[in-house]
């Protein structure tokens, strides 16, 4: 057995069911200290209930989630992630700063009198997503992208070492797609590990070291990104640009559990 | 001053003034969570708890805090648990709050007198002890609402990234439900168990039309609490009506004096060229 050491994230046999449908069904996934995954597949196929579980926001009702090794049920050290949901539910009755919604981030570091420690780490996140001149407004002034890079520099101020990112470029614009990927891609080069769910990695391509694609709830394929060399950054932002790739026969993966059902990780053109 | 000359008038100003405080500062998780007739239903509820109390013969306050804050704790297990579901279910709890009250306060032989004093406030009366009540568990409800303002703000905000963020959210909601049910038996003296809920959200509706953010309507929410509560029971002596209607009535004012401020700066900004 494998060292559980530089285990991040990780799905060992892993079933959530809703209402009587598993969602997924014996998911074996384990991410390690530094990757950057993408979590691809179609709408309903299980992605989401692979990070909603991994965070403990569903329960596994067969086999084991694991966080930093820990099994989720005996973690605590919540400080160590940040989650990035999809979209700010319903949007609040009352008016909320920028800041006060990315000081909630601090929660996370269980002090309660840090003020300095924390403006700072507020100032900082504000800073990486490009926000720092709106901090005073109400979020709900601002446009669906900003809001998003609200929501990662809410996760960013708590300095995780885990970042878990729901879906983070549908309906942003291109200008904040690009702050969101420098952003990401500057906590990358200090070591972060990242979980990302996306239907397609669009600007984030570059920074992807790994793609688990899901398909009706089961892992399809697990592997290095299509036509980029794993762990060379730089290489891959030139092949991203260049984008030939595409045109070649997309890979091709044989469902473990369902002998001639074929996924494409692209999903379907 | 007139009023101040009268020993029940300072005492019910002073009622007015704690809970003129303590309803915003709860009704501003409410509102936030857009649950803005929960203290509502809690009101429904905390009327059985009344009646127990007379039906037993001891005190109605204590027992009205018990029964709202089972009641709370109930509304919050349902919410939590169901979606959509949960909304027929609500309505049978607070709809079986008013009639199991009105029913047990007939089976203990009470006055109607009295049945209205509860339904619509009755600040005139408010005793001595009353106030020391009062006033012990509004410090209690500042406690809980303004020291745990931060998580109570994560938690209405988002519930979820508070999950992930590792705060305790399922203690923290029933926290805060019983503290809203203890809210709510605060402030049934001042305004009445049906008109409580205009406290906890008009003063916040009403700040949240000036403000930009959280805790700025927090602060400017309990300064209009108190203003209008003082302003509507001080009212109320000179003007000879009802204190709890004339309080609700000034804070409903508040709010479309507010509105309108802030529906004519848009306007300003608008045709002001840039």
């Amino acid at each position: 057995m494998e060292s559980r050491q530089d285990e991040i994230v990780a799905l060992d046999h892993a079933r959530v069911t809703y209402e009587r449908q598993p969602a997924i069904d014996d998911v074996n996934i384990s991410i390690r200290r530094g990757e950057v995954v993408a979590l691809l597949g179609a709408n309903g196929s299980g992605k989401t209930t692979v990070i909603r579980s991994s965070l403990g926001l569903v329960d596994v009702d067969h086999g084991e989630a694991r966080l930093f090794g820990t099994p989720l049920k005996r973690f605590h050290q919540w400080q160590r992630v940040g989650y990035v949901p999809q979209r700010l539910g319903a949007g609040s009755g009352v008016p909320a700063t920028v800041t006060e919604v990315v000081a909630s981030g601090r929660l996370t570091r269980k002090k309660l009198f840090n003020g300095r420690a924390d403006r700072k780490a507020i100032a900082e996140a504000l800073d990486a997503v490009g926000l720092a001149d709106r901090a005073r407004e109400p979020v709900s002034t601002l446009s669906g992208g900003q809001q998003q890079r609200v929501l990662i520099a809410r996760a960013l101020a708590g300095e995780p070492e885990l970042l878990v990112l729901d879906e983070p470029t549908v309906g942003v614009d291109a200008a904040s797609q690009q702050a969101l990927a420098a952003a990401l891609l500057d906590r990358i080069r200090t070591g972060i590990t990242m979980l990302l769910v996306t239907h397609e990695m669009g600007v984030l391509a570059p920074l992807i070291t790994r793609t688990i694609t899901m398909h009706d709830g089961h892992v399809a394929y697990d592997g290095a990104p299509h036509g980029f060399e794993p762990g060379d950054l730089a290489g891959r932002a030139d092949a991203h640009c260049e984008r030939g790739d595409l045109e070649q026969p997309p890979p091709i993966d044989e469902h473990p559990h369902a002998p001639g059902v074929t996924a494409n990780m692209w999903g379907e053109k | 001053m007139e009023i101040l000359q009268y020993d029940f008038m300072v005492r019910a100003l002073i009622a007015a003034l704690l809970v003129g405080l303590t309803a915003p500062a709860v009704g501003i998780y409410l509102v936030q969570r857009r649950m803005a007739l929960m203290g509502d239903g809690i009101g429904h509820i905390a009327l059985t708890g009344v009646a127990a109390g007379f039906f037993f013969n001891t005190s109605p306050v204590w027992t009205a805090v018990i029964v709202a804050a089972l009641g709370g704790i109930i509304v919050e297990l349902i919410r939590s648990s169901t979606r959509t579901s949960g909304d027929v279910a609500l309505a049978m709890l607070f709809y079986g709050g008013i009639a199991g009250g009105v029913l047990l306060m007939g089976l203990a032989d009470t006055s109607n007198v009295n049945l209205m004093s509860y339904l619509f406030g009755s600040l005139l009366t408010t005793s001595a002890e009353d106030l020391w009540v009062i006033g012990g568990l509004a410090m209690a409800v500042l406690a809980v609402t303004l020291g745990g303002r931060k998580m109570l703000f994560a938690i209405c905000h988002d519930e979820e990234y508070a999950k992930v963020a590792g705060l305790p959210v399922r203690f923290l909601n029933l926290l805060l439900v019983v503290t809203a049910a203890v809210t709510v038996t605060v402030a049934m003296r001042v305004v009445g168990l049906l008109l409580v809920s205009a406290l906890m959200v008009v003063p916040v509706a009403a700040a949240s039309q000036l403000t930009r953010g959280f805790m700025a309507t927090l602060a400017l929410a309990l300064t209009i609490g108190v203003l209008v509560s003082v302003g509507g029971a001080g009212g109320s002596f000179y003007l000879d009506t009802a204190p709890g209607a004339t309080i609700v009535v000034t804070a409903i004012a508040v709010f479309l004096i507010t509105g309108s401020l802030a529906a004519f700066a848009k306007a300003v900004r608008r045709w002001t060229p840039q």
